[in-house]
């Protein structure tokens, strides 16, 4: 293999992963924002109380592949009790929502330096192997999160599109009235959405901490990522917020790669700004109820 | 110049997030084996190729203590404290163990029964003062301690507020030591000498192009096959100066810099940029960043393969604990490093460790090592004193305080160069797989 394709090779495999994460981090975005309307911004600090947890369970003796879904689990669970406390209040008013979300991130993050301190913690690394093909360095780590996202999203894609649940959340997006006609329980669906959302932030950060050190101020950096790649992908689409997961992670790392470095996220956000100079609700918009709250 | 003098305390402000950091990391977050694997070489003073020893007098702590059995006085003198006891974490941090190293020194002198001129044995008392981080709080401080306390001696501040300070100080021909970073820009900044409006302004922290050169140097003794050297530095203006400071430092050590990369704040994905400058074929990889950062660009490039050494500020113990088995057949280096920050590399900073440890209340405060940034100076001034024969004559004192040299815990010659600046060598550690962790102390890099 010559020198430039291995070169971009690495490159491909690098944004591979990164893709994964942000993909993660935008499903958990666009699935609670094309049910409610409501911009989860404090969706970042689920992801960073998810890596701590994921660490924190690590630390306490569990293998990291169970600390994971126990920390998915566990802030699933904090975010079903958000919604119950807090959100659900606002689901008339999603502009509420949204500045509930923004007090959240101050709470959570205070919360997180409160219970972990404001020091990092290093990586876990359950595979430290790094697989070396035609000049192509793959940490075997890498590899693991790019399966695990790829299996979470494919499960995510089988339970909206085959299980009643997924049903009963399309038919709420769509149009909730009706689906509350229809005896769906959108109370619950809505709850259930949330704890999707909040389980899906979780483990991407239990992924993240299995390749960087992370820190309490984790999430915002993946949150203006997440959201970026939701937007790109048009709020509220779940397929849409894959592919603009892929196509941010490529433009994100070649142009880092192969340009000047330090407008890693001038490229991110330049290429958002074309996308919705051409098409305002990003390349594959959500139908129903959210293009009302979107128009 | 702005930048430059502003790097080294944000260096040390990183080292202490860096700290931090790793004291807030419990000792299952990383590997124990680290710690049991850590060791320190025997001091080796290895001189770096420009040193050259002075070959006068160096003082000891027990020459500034000696006393003859003819003073017939005793009398205490007053000297200013103020220093950043409160505001921001990491500066309180910084400058509550600055001001330490002259609480420890002034106890020190005054239970060995203070330090003698002539016929009179004095002690000296401190005049405390937290200047809660505040420029306004320092300047009324300074005010206060040169117009109604009639001091003719002040040590702090740490960080904010030491330039305004130091405007008065010099007015006032008051004698005013402090690390001082901001001094190179006030009243030490447009002269060769240190002469007129700023002869009484003493800056005891070295400068931070030294340290980055005596790093350059050390590695360039010891790895005299390597020839490439790639940077990274987050894409701030201190990231920038450090980048800057390396590619001085390191092309004046005589390496080739192949690649400099800089990235944005809030990145952890550094894999991109790793993969451009593998193309380079670096022999070493430099990154001086904050510790989360570090640690990731470590990492990646530890996977990556990216050069044949890495050059980071982490503590090596954290350094070899995180990366275990994948520090086989790699070499990770910390060069240029304040002296004493990571473990102690001569027997009188052991010492001075143990002893500060029991000042401390049986343990070290978190970044210690900054202590060692005014304890020593402490005795310097004493000396100074002495061979100017008076506590009184501030412009005497500070001719004096030019020409001592002195054997302290932090290094075996101190002294201050023609522009008041500290003169102190720093440290160099490596760890490789397996091994204990070596540090040595590199000689400074002197005028």
């Amino acid at each position: 293999m010559s020198q430039e394709l291995s070169v971009f090779m690495q490159q491909l495999f690098n944004a591979l992963t990164i893709s994964g994460v942000y993909a993660l981090v935008a499903l958990g975005i666009t699935v609670i924002f094309g049910l409610t309307g409501i911009v989860k911004f404090s969706i970042g600090e689920l992801l960073t109380l998810g890596a701590f947890l994921t660490f924190a369970f690590w630390e306490g003796g569990t293998t990291f592949f169970l600390a994971v879904p126990l920390a998915a689990i566990a802030v699933g669970g904090f975010s079903l009790l958000l919604e119950r406390g807090a959100f659900r209040f606002t689901l008339d008013q999603p502009i509420n929502g949204f500045i509930v979300s923004l007090g959240l991130i101050l709470v959570l993050q205070n919360l997180i330096i409160e219970i972990w301190g404001v020091g990092f913690k290093a990586p876990i690394r359950p595979f430290t192997q790094v697989w070396e093909v035609g000049g192509v360095s793959m940490p075997v780590q890498r590899w693991f999160v790019v399966w695990v996202a790829v299996v979470i999203i494919g499960l995510l894609f089988m339970v909206l599109r085959y299980t009643k649940y997924g049903r009963a959340m399309r038919a709420c997006a769509e149009d909730r009235d009706a689906a509350a006609l229809m005896g769906i329980p959108v109370a619950l669906v809505i709850a259930g959405t949330f704890a999707l959302g909040g389980a899906l932030a979780a483990t991407a950060g239990g992924l993240l901490a299995s390749l960087f050190a992370i820190q309490p101020f984790l999430g915002s950096q993946y949150l203006l990522k997440g959201f970026a790649v939701a937007l790109v992908g048009g709020l509220g689409n779940v397929e849409g917020a894959v592919i603009a997961a892929v196509l941010v992670g490529l433009t994100e790392t070649m142009g880092s790669g192969y340009l000047a470095t330090e407008w890693r996220d001038a490229y991110t956000f330049g290429l958002l700004i074309a996308i919705l100079l051409v098409r305002p609700r990003g390349l594959f918009p959500a139908r129903g109820r959210l293009q009302e709250t979107l128009q | 110049m702005i930048k430059r003098l502003r790097v080294w305390w944000i260096v040390g402000v990183l080292l202490t997030a860096l700290l931090v950091g790793a004291a807030c990391t419990s000792d299952d977050d990383v590997d124990d084996d680290g710690e049991d694997a850590t060791a320190t070489s025997a001091p080796t003073n290895g001189e770096a190729a420009t040193a050259t020893p002075f070959t006068g007098t160096i003082l000891t702590p027990e020459d500034v203590l000696r006393k003859d059995g003819t003073a017939t006085k005793e009398v205490e003198i007053e000297w200013g404290w103020m220093f950043e006891l409160s505001g921001p974490p990491q500066i309180q941090i910084f400058a509550t163990v600055t001001g330490d190293g002259v609480l420890f020194a002034v106890q020190e002198i005054n239970d060995a029964g203070g330090f003698q001129i002539g016929d009179t044995i004095y002690t000296i008392k401190l005049l405390e003062h937290d200047t809660e981080s505040d420029p306004n709080k320092t300047i009324g401080i300074t005010r206060q301690l040169i117009v109604d306390d009639e001091v003719n001696v002040i040590w702090g501040p740490a960080s904010f507020g030491e330039a305004e300070a130091t405007v008065i100080t010099q007015a006032e021909q008051v004698l005013h030591l402090c690390a001082c970073q901001d001094r190179g820009l006030t009243s030490l900044s447009s002269v060769e000498k240190a002469a007129g409006e700023s002869h009484w302004a003493f800056q005891t922290l070295p400068l931070v192009s030294r340290f980055f050169l005596q790093g350059a140097l050390n590695v360039k003794e010891d790895h005299p096959e390597y020839e490439r050297v790639a940077i990274i530095c987050i894409d701030s203006e201190i990231g920038r100066s450090i980048c800057e400071l390396y590619e001085e430092s390191y092309s004046a050590a005589g390496f080739e810099i192949v690649g400099v990369k800089v990235f944005p704040p809030g990145t952890s994905d550094y894999t991109p940029l790793l993969t451009n400058l593998k193309q380079q074929n670096p022999d070493i990889l430099l990154n001086f960043d904050d510790p989360t950062a570090q640690l990731n660009i470590l990492g990646q490039a530890l996977d990556m393969n990216v050069a044949s050494s890495y050059n980071t500020s982490l503590p090596p113990d954290i350094v070899q604990a995180a990366f275990g088995d994948r520090l086989e057949g790699k070499e990770v280096t910390a060069g240029g490093i304040p002296r004493q920050a990571t473990v102690p590399t001569s027997e009188a900073a052991a010492a001075y460790f143990e002893r500060y440890a029991e000042f401390s209340g049986g343990e070290l405060p978190l970044a210690s090592f900054v202590s060692l940034l005014s304890y020593d100076f402490v005795y310097m001034l004493v000396a100074a004193m002495q061979q100017a024969g008076t506590v009184e004559d501030t412009t005497a004192i500070a001719d004096a305080l030019e020409t001592i040299h002195y054997a302290g815990a932090a290094e075996d010659d101190i002294y201050f160069n023609e522009q008041h600046f500290s003169v102190i060598g720093s440290d160099g550690c490596i760890v490789r797989f397996e091994q204990p962790i070596e540090c040595s102390h590199d000689a400074p890099v002197r005028d």
